[in-house]
């Protein structure tokens, strides 16, 4: 039996599940003032009612920037600018519409000219079915592991970029287009929460001599690939455990099915395990954040360049990836002085590790001590040095600032 | 192949296990509050309001599924009407329940 009729399997009976146990949600939500719980403090300013919705429903734009400097020894420093809009838009309490441009710009130090991006990330519409199952469609931020779902805009991520597995070279999905299924159950205090998705297949790159074997999750910008990939090929799910309201675990599995053209079919196996923790202790005066991932990815043997044409070939590797990170960071959030206080000590270990054999093969880790201050709570100064290892190439530390804002 | 699939997998549950056992133990399980709003606006002009209530609350809700990956904002920043769609988006991006979303959204109306 293939991974991909498991996933499917696992998915299939998850979502009944929710469906069929989920109570149904009340469609307007206030609930009388006799219910109110103990020891809720309205916060200072916070208007004490709902006031009735507008007829076209509520609208929300919101998102984050940042701006990025990278300064490497023997090279032009690059500077980045990145603003994502987000338009969200509930027509009524079921429905949310999201939106989502990333628009970028940076010098390219090689070419002296300019690098412009821009794409659309999010562009989705869900539905509400009842408490425990959320249903949705369009393109939208793919849930494998926890990084992008839950540290991934620059005033959320501790530090000015993202870990390996996440990177170019990556082997993390971050975004779909497909469909979804989403939901929790509580089990006493604590939350079990699942995310199934099925979408459009990843690519696998099998003509470029610098990258033939790896997997682009970018491809669905691509309408060519997307036709040739047409079909939901890929199926998989997150599964986390919130222990109790300071630990989280996860486990992410997906399974695709690509068709290069002109390539055999191959399929793939992604999973994944995250281990995320927050908390503020008064021993230490002040509160510790740590996150774990390990992820691996494996491709089904294929001969790349069979004819030898495209001067790489023909070649046959076991097509096995993993990469991962570790983070900690520690904010005196208890000290009684105000800079302390707003300063976050962080350092971050991630790896990325790509069969030698492969084109553009070859391991990576670094170690990115760091430190961020928190002019609010959603506007940050990140300074940090990188000590990036690549194996078999001269090392690439780096020098990075970032300020970042969520609005 | 196989048994080095299987190797991986005892491996990772291993660490999993290993990892809950020693995060709860670090006291990560103890006591119901995960941070404070106070802690975590920090700067100048940001209100402390949020407490350790009793038993499970719209605000403790709030303080833990927001506060388990960024720092909490003055609820009072955005308008009510923003609050409630952002609670909606963010039921998107860490699933919670129906009642969990209502929770937290009627605490930050001020109900």
């Amino acid at each position: 039996m293939k991974w991909k009729h498991l996933v499917l399997g696992w998915m299939a009976i998850t979502a009944l599940a929710a469906a069929l146990l989920g109570e149904e949600a009340p469609a307007t939500p206030a609930a009388p003032a006799a219910d109110k719980p103990a020891g809720v403090t309205p916060p200072p300013g916070v208007p004490p009612a709902k006031p009735p919705q507008a007829p076209l429903g509520l609208f929300l734009l919101t998102g984050d920037a940042d701006f990025t400097f990278a300064a490497q020894r023997g090279s032009r420093g690059v500077f980045e600018g990145a603003v994502a809009p987000m338009l969200l838009w509930q027509p009524c309490d079921r429905v949310l519409l999201e939106l989502d441009l990333d628009l970028s710009l940076a010098n390219n130090p090689v070419t002296g000219g300019t690098d412009k991006s821009g794409t659309v990330a999010l562009a989705n519409l869900s539905y509400i079915v009842n408490d425990r199952l959320t249903v949705g469609g369009g393109i939208f931020e793919m849930p494998f592991a926890a990084f992008h779902s839950h540290f991934d805009p620059g005033w959320i991520n501790r530090l000015p970029d993202e870990p390996l597995p996440y990177g170019e070279r990556g082997i993390a999905p971050d975004q779909g287009i497909g469909f979804f299924a989403l939901g929790a159950f509580p089990i006493a205090d604590s939350r079990l929460t699942y995310n199934l998705w099925w979408t459009v297949s990843p690519t696998l790159l099998i003509d470029d001599p610098d990258a033939a074997g790896s997997i682009d999750f970018g491809n669905f910008h691509n309408f060519k690939y997307t036709n040739r990939n047409s079909g939901l090929r890929t199926a998989g799910g997150r599964f986390a455990y919130i222990v109790c309201p300071a630990v989280e675990v996860g486990y992410s599995i997906q399974a695709s099915e690509m068709n290069p053209e002109h390539f055999k079919h191959v399929d793939a196996l992604l999973q994944a395990v995250d281990v995320n923790f927050v908390k503020e202790f008064d021993e230490i005066k002040g509160t510790v954040r740590a996150q774990a991932e390990w992820l691996w990815s494996n491709v089904r043997r294929a001969t790349y360049d069979p004819t030898g044409a495209l001067g790489f070939g023909p070649l046959r590797f076991d097509n096995e990836r993993s990469g991962g990170f570790g983070l900690v960071s520690y904010r005196p959030t208890k000290c009684g002085n105000a800079f302390l206080k707003n300063t976050e000590f962080v350092i971050r270990y991630d790896w990325l590790r790509i069969p030698e054999e492969s084109p553009g093969g070859g391991g990576e880790e670094r170690w990115t001590p760091g430190v961020d201050y928190w002019i609010t709570p959603s506007c940050v100064i990140k300074v940090a040095y990188e000590w990036d290892r690549l194996h078999g190439a001269p090392d690439a530390h780096v020098l990075l600032f970032q300020f970042a804002i969520g609005f | 192949m196989l048994l080095t699939r299987t190797i991986r997998v005892v491996l990772l549950f291993g660490f999993t296990v290993a990892a809950v056992a020693v995060l709860a133990a670090a006291g990560g399980c103890q006591g119901p509050a995960l941070m404070t709003a106070a802690g975590s606006a920090g700067a100048a002009g940001e209100q402390a309001v949020a407490t350790t209530p009793p038993e499970k609350s719209g605000v403790q809700l709030w303080a833990e599924t927001c506060g388990r990956c960024h720092n909490l904002r003055d609820p009072a920043w955005r308008s009510a009407d923003a609050r409630e769609v952002a609670v909606h988006h963010m039921r998107l991006r860490v699933p919670m329940t129906g009642e969990d979303q209502r929770a937290i959204q009627k605490f930050l109306r001020g109900d």
